[in-house]
């Protein structure tokens, strides 16, 4: 089975390799962008993902700005998003599978993302495609 | 010493108008010191003197006050709320209060409503300096 | 008009002096210098005197009275403000530090796997070691930032509950579980006893917290004696007793161990925020229930945290 992509926004350069490094440990393919605008130039560009993880506090476009645009583009809309927050009580853009809180840890980022990709129409279907 | 002029004499005041205004505030005779206001009294005015005039009384248990205010203009309520602070604490040891207002109804009047308001146990009004020694002796005698 | 038994003069002395009393009681007066100069006699001159001084005292205390409540109430809009930025400044502060606390947290995985992928069995024993230190002090800030939230987000009134129907006893169990986990052997151990179930409707996490905290503190204080933990269902309430057999707490102290940043001991001999016990009865207010303690100095502590089954009002 073809490993599962991995698109991780994130702005702060230490955290976003930290995610990247244990994803590719668990045997994902990881990208990571310091901005949410490269990254949907880059999305709509050919780069294909499963799964996006997306910080909301960033600076230049934070990660409500990015599901408002997602929402409207066909090919951002189909890969399932799960944000990363240090904030509890905040309310989940729309469109967004799964919440994790920071500080989590490898365990609890791997869970989120199995979780959301076994839903995941897209990813279902390459699984199928694939047996 | 420098003479006091009939204006405000306040917080720029100079060493020496300091003491020219403490210099007012004396013990004529035993248990009875003479104060001698200015014509336009401030705050600062009124505050330096009757420190002076608490110091000097509290030699004894009980005094007499000859207060004279034949040249005074009428003072302003700021004045009159540092008198009463003062009379407050001043008041309980001083048995009589001798006004000298000589013919000034003007100041008497004043003189009379800071009285009441003060506490002060007794107060008599008199013409000239030498009647209103003359009753503070008799008093003290 | 009746004038009374008064001859006219004194008539018009009557009136006008009413008439000035009546003003000054309004706030106002049409006395002025050049009255007191023209005077008819010397008896309306000093009554007149008289109402004039008494007018401008008047003034003058309300000027007085004006000044200090503006000053009074500049105070407080001052003080508020600083508070609300205080804890916003928290709030920024707790969130910040979520960030590096995730990427160590992820780190120090990702080394401990590529430690144990490269196989280094003479070494592996200590660097283990290593990184239990390290994960614990991890732990231990993110308790920390979250205290500093809670205190924050608590303090400008913005506890949100979350309530749940689950079994006490059983969150309680793992709570102690966990505890005798991490405990180092030698040190304090724990005695759970409770009823079968005792099930109701709280919030978890927050009710996780407030026992987790006691547990924490009976540990602490607990000079390595046993420490005791139930759980039970009394009088129509649940009720979690921790009890620890060590130094106690003095009698003047048993209030302010409530408070914010408070400790019965000084800050030399223990660490942490000291808000452990201020989050805890915040904690237990907005479930409406209520958390003592009993203790005598040298005989330890008993904190007992009484809760309704369930925080629906009825009717």
């Amino acid at each position: 089975m073809t490993k599962a992509r991995v698109t991780v926004i994130e702005d702060d350069t230490d955290l976003r390799e930290a995610i990247c490094v244990m994803l590719r440990y668990e045997g994902y393919e990881a990208s990571g962008f310091s901005n949410a605008r490269e990254a949907i130039h880059r999305l709509e560009g050919g780069h294909q993902s499963d799964v996006i993880l997306l910080d909301l506090m960033m600076p230049v476009m934070n990660g409500w700005e990015f599901c408002e645009y997602r929402a409207e583009a066909t090919t951002l809309a189909r890969v399932p998003v799960i944000v990363i927050t240090a904030r509890r009580a905040v309310t989940a853009p729309p469109g967004v599978s799964d919440v994790l809180l920071k500080p989590f840890d490898a365990d609890e980022l791997y869970d989120a993302i199995n979780k959301v990709l076994a839903g995941s129409p897209v990813t279902a279907g390459r699984q199928r495609q694939e047996q | 010493m420098v003479t006091i002029e009939p204006r405000p004499y306040g917080a720029d005041m100079t060493p020496e108008e300091r003491d020219a205004l403490l210099s007012r505030v004396y013990v004529v005779y035993p248990g009875i010191v003479f104060y001698r206001e200015i014509p336009v009294q401030t705050v600062e005015s009124v505050d330096l003197m009757l420190e002076r005039l608490y110091d000097l009384g509290c030699q004894w248990p009980t005094f007499i006050e000859v207060l004279d205010l034949a040249t005074v203009t009428r003072p302003s309520p700021a004045v009159r709320a540092t008198i009463r602070t003062w009379m407050l604490r001043i008041a309980p040891r001083m048995t009589q209060m001798c006004v000298i207002v000589e013919k000034n109804v003007v100041i008497r009047a004043v003189a009379r409503f800071v009285g009441y308001s003060m506490n002060i146990r007794k107060v008599s009004f008199h013409e000239t300096e030498a009647e209103a020694i003359d009753v503070a002796r008799r008093l003290r005698a | 008009m009746s004038r009374g038994d008064y001859a006219p003069d004194q008539d018009g002395v009557v009136a006008e002096i009413l008439r000035h009393l009546a003003e000054i009681g309004a706030g106002r007066t049409s006395i002025t210098d050049d009255d007191l100069a023209n005077a008819p006699t010397d008896v309306m001159r000093e009554l007149l005197v008289g109402l004039l001084t008494l007018h401008e005292d008047l003034q003058y205390e309300q000027g007085l009275r004006a000044v200090a409540e503006q000053q009074s109430d500049r105070l407080v809009a001052d003080l508020r403000a600083a508070v609300t930025a205080r804890d916003e400044f928290l709030s920024i502060a707790s969130h910040e530090l979520r960030t590096p606390l995730s990427t160590l947290k992820l780190q120090t995985a990702g080394l401990s796997r590529w430690l144990s992928q490269a196989s280094l069995p003479e070494h592996e024993p200590h660097l283990l070691k290593h990184f239990a230190v390290i994960d614990r002090q991890v732990a231990r800030l993110e308790k920390l930032t979250t205290e500093l939230l809670d205190v924050s987000r608590i303090s400008s009134g913005r506890l949100e509950l979350h309530c749940e129907h689950f079994d006490l006893v059983v969150l309680v169990r793992e709570i102690v579980e966990r505890f005798r986990a991490d405990q180092a052997r030698g040190s304090s151990s724990i005695v759970f006893e409770s009823a079968p179930s005792v099930v109701g409707e709280w919030d978890p996490f927050r009710i996780d917290q407030v026992a987790s905290n006691l547990v924490v503190n009976a540990i602490r204080y607990g000079e390595g004696k046993p420490v005791h933990v139930s759980v039970h269902a009394v009088n129509g309430a649940a009720r979690i007793i921790v009890r620890d057999e060590g130094i106690g707490i003095a009698a003047d102290h048993k209030e302010r161990i409530f408070e914010r940043f408070e400790r019965a001991v000084s800050s030399s001999n223990y660490g942490g925020l000291g808000l452990g016990l201020w989050i805890s009865r915040r904690v237990v207010d907005a479930h409406d229930g209520t958390i003592d303690v009993a203790s005598e100095p040298g005989l330890g502590a008993t904190f007992t945290v009484t809760l309704p089954l369930s925080m629906r009002v009825s009717e």
